[in-house]
């Protein structure tokens, strides 16, 4: 729903390009992308063969030790290709990432401690008090990036995510 | 059988706020420390960004802001301060003392109940005309300052990790042997409500929010237990961290070495002694670590006193057998490791 009235709102941008061309072309270089976060829960259910399956949900509340899933949807809402397109996500504070849990077609991942440097697991060391680096654990990483190799064509949709815990 | 238990459950920020003083009061008093969670009403805002080009211009935008509700979990512990209490036949008023703590995420009120009559032992205590007292004044047993408790007038109230000790009193019947055991049990009951775990009570949360049985279905259960004898046993747990970085901090991979020293004083026998001891949530025993008078024991159970076991939940136990005060002081000890 969300996604059609961008379109709409698109629509009449581009109808109205031909009035005044320049201003459009900033507004749709700032908006081309429409980003969406959204929290999840699975929850089982049967379905219409009355097997149990899981499916994901809308997380109505939640309490400490709780899961959630962390979906970001980006569609490109212009008639134009997007390139180098990195999606970022702090993990809230009161949550910790749940391991090995970062989903995403055609993404390169990577993850921050700082939200500065960002870089994939088997490179992000943590400094010791002894001058020496271990690998960071996951429920260390502070934030998530996704970067889509290639272009995001019009109207083409990029769906990333990950878990994380309530503390 | 004299079984002494100890329970210490942390998160490590709640350890690394307690630690100086767990440290400065070092081996006083067993101690005990909670996780607590987010708190009820807690808003989780959440907000990604995205960057891209778009003919080589850069350019980025946000997200919506999801926001998600922290609902009341509903959780509480209760355990056993007075490991075995020795009391004469005849004795009055002689107290078990309990921790009461609410571990969930918010304040909450508990019910209190004592039950003397239970299976397993060899006589049943006799409540006393007052049975259950609210350790007011935070003595750790039973004193002047602490009140009668009265079911629905003074139920305890504890904000989220708030402890408080809960004392059941009772007599003991006469023409008792030596060495015959009686127990009586403490079950406290979350107000609000009880029940299977994901029970929901919806807008029954502090301001309003939903409020959700936890994994413990907001009661507990625990039994202490007499010993008619002139003989006591008490256990005096401490702590030491040390780090990866040569620190003493609470960081994931730092061990905790826990020491506890079981001293049995007077006259008679506690017989078929056991010191048990949950290992924290959030630590992982490290194997081999179990040691009595620093003798190491297998973590298997097997010939020697010790043992270390995964279910029901995780936890070391070592056998101390029939303990006399001549036996002296007996120093347990293990290690954990901070996941």
């Amino acid at each position: 729903m969300l996604f059609r009235s961008v379109l709409t709102r698109t629509s009449l941008a581009i109808v109205i390009a031909g009035v005044s061309t320049g201003v459009l072309a900033q507004e749709s270089e700032r908006g081309c992308i429409e980003l969406k976060t959204e929290a999840l829960v699975e929850e089982s259910y049967l379905d219409d063969t009355g097997q149990l399956a899981t499916r994901r949900i809308a997380a109505e509340k939640v309490v400490p030790g709780d899961e959630v899933v962390w979906q970001i949807t980006a569609l490109n809402v212009c008639e134009a290709p997007v390139a180098e397109v990195a999606i970022t996500n702090p993990v809230p504070l009161q949550m910790i990432y749940v391991g090995d849990t970062a989903f995403g077609n055609r993404t390169q991942l990577s993850f921050s401690l700082d939200g500065g440097e960002f870089t994939t697991p088997d490179a992000l060391r943590v400094a010791e008090f002894d001058g020496d680096s271990r690998l960071a654990r996951a429920e260390e990483y502070k934030h998530v990036r996704w970067l889509l190799e290639g272009a995001l064509e019009p109207a083409a949709i990029l769906v990333v995510g990950y878990n994380a815990r309530v503390l | 059988m004299t079984v002494i238990t100890q329970s210490i459950k942390f998160d490590r920020d709640v350890f690394r706020r307690l630690f100086s003083a767990l440290t400065v009061a070092c081996c006083i008093v067993p101690a005990t420390v909670h996780a607590v969670g987010t708190p009820a009403g807690t808003a989780i805002e959440n907000t990604a960004s995205v960057s891209f080009s778009i003919s080589g211009t850069p350019a980025s935008v946000n997200s919506n802001t999801s926001t998600l509700a922290v609902a009341e979990i509903i959780d509480v512990s209760v355990t056993l301060q007075s490991p075995t209490v020795s009391a004469t036949s005849g004795a009055t008023g002689v107290p078990l003392v309990f921790l009461l703590t609410n571990i969930g995420n918010s304040s909450e009120a508990f019910s209190l109940s004592g039950d003397s009559v239970l299976v397993g032992d060899d006589f049943d205590p006799i409540p006393s005309t007052t049975y259950v007292y609210i350790d007011s004044d935070g003595s750790g047993d039973l004193s002047g300052g602490d009140t009668a408790y009265v079911s629905g007038s003074n139920d305890p109230v504890l904000a989220a990790d708030a402890s408080i000790g809960i004392i059941l009193v009772n007599d003991m019947p006469g023409g008792l042997a030596d060495g015959l055991a009686g127990r009586s049990e403490l079950t406290v009951a979350a107000l609000t409500g009880t029940g299977t775990p994901g029970t929901v009570f919806a807008g029954l949360g502090t301001g309003g929010v939903d409020a959700v049985i936890g994994t413990t279905t907001a009661e507990g259960a625990i039994f202490g237990q007499y010993i008619i004898g002139d003989i006591s046993v008490s256990a005096v747990k401490s702590q030491s961290v040390s780090d990866s970085f040569g620190g003493t901090q609470p960081v994931p991979g730092a061990e905790i070495t826990y020491q506890i020293i079981v001293t049995a004083a007077g006259s008679g026998t506690a017989v078929g002694a056991v010191f048990a001891d949950m290992i924290p949530s959030d630590t992982t025993y490290l194997g081999g670590s179990l040691s009595l008078n620093t003798v190491g024991l297998s973590d298997v159970a097997d010939a020697d006193a010790g043992s270390y076991s995964t279910t029901p939940s995780a936890a070391v136990s070592v056998a101390l057998g029939d303990l006399t005060a001549a036996d002296g002081p007996q120093t347990i000890e293990f290690i954990v490791t901070i996941d």
